[in-house]
C-alpha cells in the first residue's frame, strides 16, 4: 500500500469554470463577511458586568442564553450540540474573564465553568 | 296645633263629626303603625303636641268646654278632658312593638350581611386582580415544560471533479465521473425538536425528519419466504430521528455525587460515538465523520450515560454512554433475533471543567450483525456477506482548549464497510444492479464497469473483511474575530486483506467558518476523495480469492482500470440552529 503518492487526474475543460466560479464565491463571500462585520468582535460590555459575574459563572445556571449574551456580549464562539440540542457557549476574550457555558434543549444553562 | 284647631273650629257646632274625625285619625294612625313601621317608629319616637301616652297609650286626649263644645288642645279654665280611644289595644301594640323588634333585627342582621357581602366582594375583586388570567398561567406553565426548536442545514456544491465514493454530507449525492462543474443546492437536515419536560426528572424529545427520498416502487422481499408491498409510492418522506424518554435522575437518591446527573434514555435515540463525536469536532454541518459514514447515528434501543465526577470541584474524570439497540438503524425495519450492543467511555486524566476540556482518551467499541432474518442468517453460505457479524472500534485522543481542539482517530472495523457505504454519495450503475447509458458507457466499458461493480461486492461484502482507519481533525478559532478554521484529515482502508485495495482512499476537508451570531453559521470549504493508489489491472485471480463472479461474457484475465477517479467539490454549507 503506497500511501505517499496522490495522484490527481486530469481536469477537464468543463471543469475550470467551475473551479472560476468557486473561487470567485469563496473570494466574494468573505470579503461580505469582513465588509459586514470587521475582523473584530463586538466591544464587549463594560467591565461593570464582568464585574458582577465575578460571583462566579454559577450564578447564570438556569437563565437564558439571550440574557447571558445580553450581560456578557456576543461569546467567543457557540457551537450547537447534536447529542443535546443545546449550546457550548465559551467567553474567553483576552482581559476578560474566561468562562464556558452550557445550555440545555430548553435554551437555558445547565452548566458553567471558569477556565482560567 | 293649628291643624286640629282651624280643622275642629271648622267643625264646632258638629259633635258627631268630630267624633268621626277623631275615630279617623285613630283609624290611620293604626294603619300606619300596621302597614308602615318605619312611620310608626317615627310617630312614637316623637309624638305630637296633644298626644299623651302616644304610641303606648293607645288614646288621644283633647280638652272640651262642655258650653260651647269648643275642643282644645290644652287644658284651660272650664274645659274638661277629652279622651278619644284610638283602638289599638295593648296587645296590638305589643304586636306591632314585637313586629318593630323583629323587623329591627331582620334590617340589622341585613345591614350586617351587607357588611360581610361588601368585605367578600373586596377580597374577591383584590384576588382577580392579583391573579394571572388562566390562559397566562397556562402559557407559563407550557413554556416552561415545552420547548421547540429546529436545526437547518443548507449548502451549495459545487464539484469540479465529480467521481465515484461515499458521499460528505447526508444524502448528498452527484452523479459520478463526466459531470465536471455539477453542482447543486441541498437541503441536508431539516429537523423539528420538541422536547417536554413534565418534571425534572424527565424528558420526553420527539424529532421529526421530513427528507429527500428516491428508491423504488417495487414491492420488497422481507426474509427468505416472505415479501412486503410497498406503500411509500408517492409519498413524502417522513421519519422519525430520534424519539425518547429520558430519566434524569435514576441515580439521583443514591447518595453518590459522582454519578447524580446520569440518566436512561429509551426510545430511538443517538448511538453513542457519532453525536459525541460530531460535537467534539464541532462542523458536523459540514462533514460527516469517519464511522457515521457506515453506521447510522440513531438506533432504537435502551442506553445509560453521563459524566463521572469526583473532588471538590466535581470535575469530569470519565464520560460514558453504554447502550443495547436494534441491527437496524432509526430508518430501517428490524429483521434480527439479536441485539447490537454499543459503548463509549472518554476519560479525562486531569478532570474537565466543561465538556471536552482539556486532555481526553476515548475508546468506543460496538458488536452487532447484519440485518437479516433468522431464516436467511442461518443459510449455510460460505460468504455470508451482510449476515455476518459486525465489529466497530475507535481510539481517539483529543485535546480541547476555548479557542482550539484537536484529535486523533484510529478506527478499526471488521464486516463495517459495504459497497453501499463506499460508494454512497455516487457509484457505478452496475453496483446498483442497473446497466449504464450505453449513449455514454459503450458496451465494453459496462462490461468491465460490471466486472468492477462485482469486484466492489467481493471485496467489501465477503464477511470477512477489515476496516482500517486515521483520522486527524480539529478546529482554530482566530482571535478577535468570528472565523474560525477547521479540517478532517481521513486515510481509509475498507478493507486491509486486499493487497493495494483499489478502493482506499483519503479524505481531506479543509475550510472556514464564519459566526454570524449564535443562530447562525456559514462555511466554505473544500472537499476531496483521492483513490491514492496508482491506477493498474486486477487480476481475476486474485479477484477470485475473494470470491468475485465473472459478470456474463466478460473473459478478460484482469479487471481494468480499478482505482477510480478522485472527486473534487466547494462547498458553501449554511446552519441554523434554534
Amino acid at each position: 500500500m503506497k500511501v505517499n503518492r496522490i495522484r490527481t487526474r486530469s481536469v477537464e475543460c468543463r471543469g475550470v469554470p467551475a473551479v472560476k466560479l468557486a473561487v470567485t464565491l469563496i473570494a466574494g463571500m468573505l470579503w461580505g463577511c469582513s465588509v459586514v462585520t470587521p475582523w473584530s468582535m463586538e466591544p464587549p460590555p463594560p467591565h461593570s458586568a464582568y464585574a458582577e459575574a465575578q460571583e462566579g459563572p454559577q450564578k447564570w445556571i438556569g437563565k437564558r442564553l439571550p440574557d447571558l449574551i445580553s450581560a456578557l456580549g456576543q461569546p467567543t464562539s457557540i457551537e450547537p450540540l447534536q447529542e443535546t440540542t443545546g449550546d457550548l457557549v465559551i467567553y474567553s476574550r483576552p482581559g476578560f474573564p474566561h468562562y464556558v457555558f452550557e445550555t440545555g434543549p430548553n435554551g437555558r444553562i445547565v452548566t458553567a465553568a471558569a477556565d482560567n | 296645633m293649628s291643624f286640629f284647631r282651624l280643622s275642629v273650629r271648622t267643625r264646632r257646632k258638629r259633635p258627631l263629626g268630630v267624633t268621626m274625625l277623631g275615630a279617623f285619625v285613630a283609624l290611620t294612625t293604626t294603619l300606619l303603625y300596621l302597614a308602615s313601621p318605619l312611620m310608626a317608629q317615627s310617630f312614637s319616637s316623637s309624638p305630637a303636641p296633644g298626644m299623651t301616652g302616644g304610641a303606648s297609650s293607645g288614646s288621644l286626649t283633647f280638652w272640651t268646654d262642655p258650653k260651647t263644645g269648643e275642643v282644645f288642645t290644652r287644658p284651660g279654665r272650664g274645659r274638661v278632658p277629652l279622651v278619644i280611644n284610638t283602638g289599638a289595644s295593648a296587645s296590638a301594640q305589643r304586636a306591632v312593638e314585637q313586629q318593630l323588634d323583629e323587623q329591627k333585627a331582620k334590617t340589622a342582621k341585613l345591614a350586617q350581611q351587607l357588611a360581610q357581602q361588601q368585605q367578600q366582594t373586596a377580597a374577591v375583586s383584590k384576588q382577580v386582580q392579583e391573579e394571572a388570567p388562566a390562559w397566562q398561567d397556562y402559557l407559563a406553565s407550557y413554556k416552561n415544560k415545552v420547548s421547540i426548536g429546529t436545526q437547518v442545514w443548507f449548502g451549495y456544491s459545487i464539484f469540479s471533479h465529480p467521481g465515484w465514493g461515499p458521499q460528505y454530507l447526508t444524502q448528498q449525492i452527484w452523479p459520478g465521473p463526466g459531470n465536471d462543474g455539477y453542482n447543486d443546492f441541498f437541503l441536508h437536515r431539516a429537523y423539528l425538536n420538541f422536547f417536554f419536560f413534565p418534571t425534572e426528572d424527565w424528558t420526553v424529545r420527539v424529532t421529526p425528519n421530513i427528507y429527500t427520498a428516491q428508491g423504488s416502487t417495487a414491492n420488497q422481499a422481507f426474509g427468505g419466504n416472505a415479501g412486503i408491498p410497498n406503500t411509500n409510492v408517492g409519498n413524502l418522506g417522513y421519519r422519525v430521528k430520534y424519539a425518547y424518554l429520558q430519566y434524569n435522575t435514576p441515580f439521583k437518591n443514591l447518595g453518590i455525587n459522582a454519578i447524580k446527573t446520569d440518566k436512561i434514555i429509551i426510545g430511538v435515540q443517538p448511538q453513542p460515538i457519532t453525536a459525541w463525536e460530531e460535537d467534539l469536532y464541532g462542523y458536523r454541518f459540514v462533514n460527516l465523520t469517519t464511522w457515521n459514514m457506515s453506521e447510522a447515528s440513531t438506533y432504537p434501543g435502551i442506553s445509560i450515560q453521563g459524566p463521572i465526577t469526583f473532588g471538590p470541584e466535581n470535575l469530569q474524570y470519565i464520560d460514558y454512554n453504554v447502550g443495547v439497540f436494534d441491527n437496524a438503524s432509526f430508518h430501517a425495519f428490524e429483521g434480527t433475533n439479536t441485539k447490537e450492543v454499543q459503548g463509549r467511555v472518554s476519560i479525562y486524566p486531569f478532570g474537565a471543567r466543561w465538556r471536552f476540556q482539556g486532555l481526553g482518551i476515548t475508546s468506543y467499541y460496538a458488536f452487532g450483525y447484519g440485518n437479516n432474518t433468522p431464516d436467511q442468517a442461518q443459510l449455510p453460505t460460505f460468504f455470508k456477506g451482510p449476515n455476518s457479524e459486525i465489529e466497530r472500534l475507535a481510539e481517539i485522543v483529543h485535546y480541547s482548549g476555548e479557542n482550539w481542539g484537536i484529535a486523533f482517530e484510529y478506527d478499526w472495523g471488521r464486516n463495517a464497510w459495504s459497497p453501499g457505504n463506499q460508494f454512497s454519495g455516487s457509484g457505478p450503475a452496475a453496483v446498483f444492479g442497473l446497466t449504464p447509458n450505453g449513449n455514454v458507457v459503450p458496451p465494453a466499458s459496462a462490461l468491465a464497469q460490471a466486472a468492477y461493480a462485482n469486484l466492489a461486492d467481493a471485496l467489501l461484502n465477503n464477511g470477512r473483511s477489515y476496516q482500517q482507519g486515521f483520522n486527524f481533525f480539529g478546529h482554530y478559532h482566530i482571535p478577535q474575530t468570528r472565523y474560525t478554521l477547521f479540517g478532517w484529515l481521513e486515510q481509509w482502508n475498507p478493507n486491509t486483506q486486499v493487497k493495494n485495495d483499489p478502493f482506499d482512499y483519503q479524505r481531506v476537508v479543509l475550510g472556514i467558518a464564519y459566526q454570524w451570531n449564535e443562530y447562525l453559521r456559514f462555511a466554505i470549504d473544500t472537499q476531496n476523495t483521492l483513490f491514492y493508489h496508482s491506477q493498474y489491472n486486477m487480476p481475476v485471480s486474485y479477484a477470485k480469492q475473494f470470491n468475485w463472479v465473472a459478470p456474463p461474457k466478460f473473459t478478460g484475465s484482469s479487471i481494468p482500470d480499478v482505482v477510480t477517479r478522485d472527486t473534487h467539490m466547494f462547498m458553501l454549507n449554511a446552519e441554523f440552529v434554534f
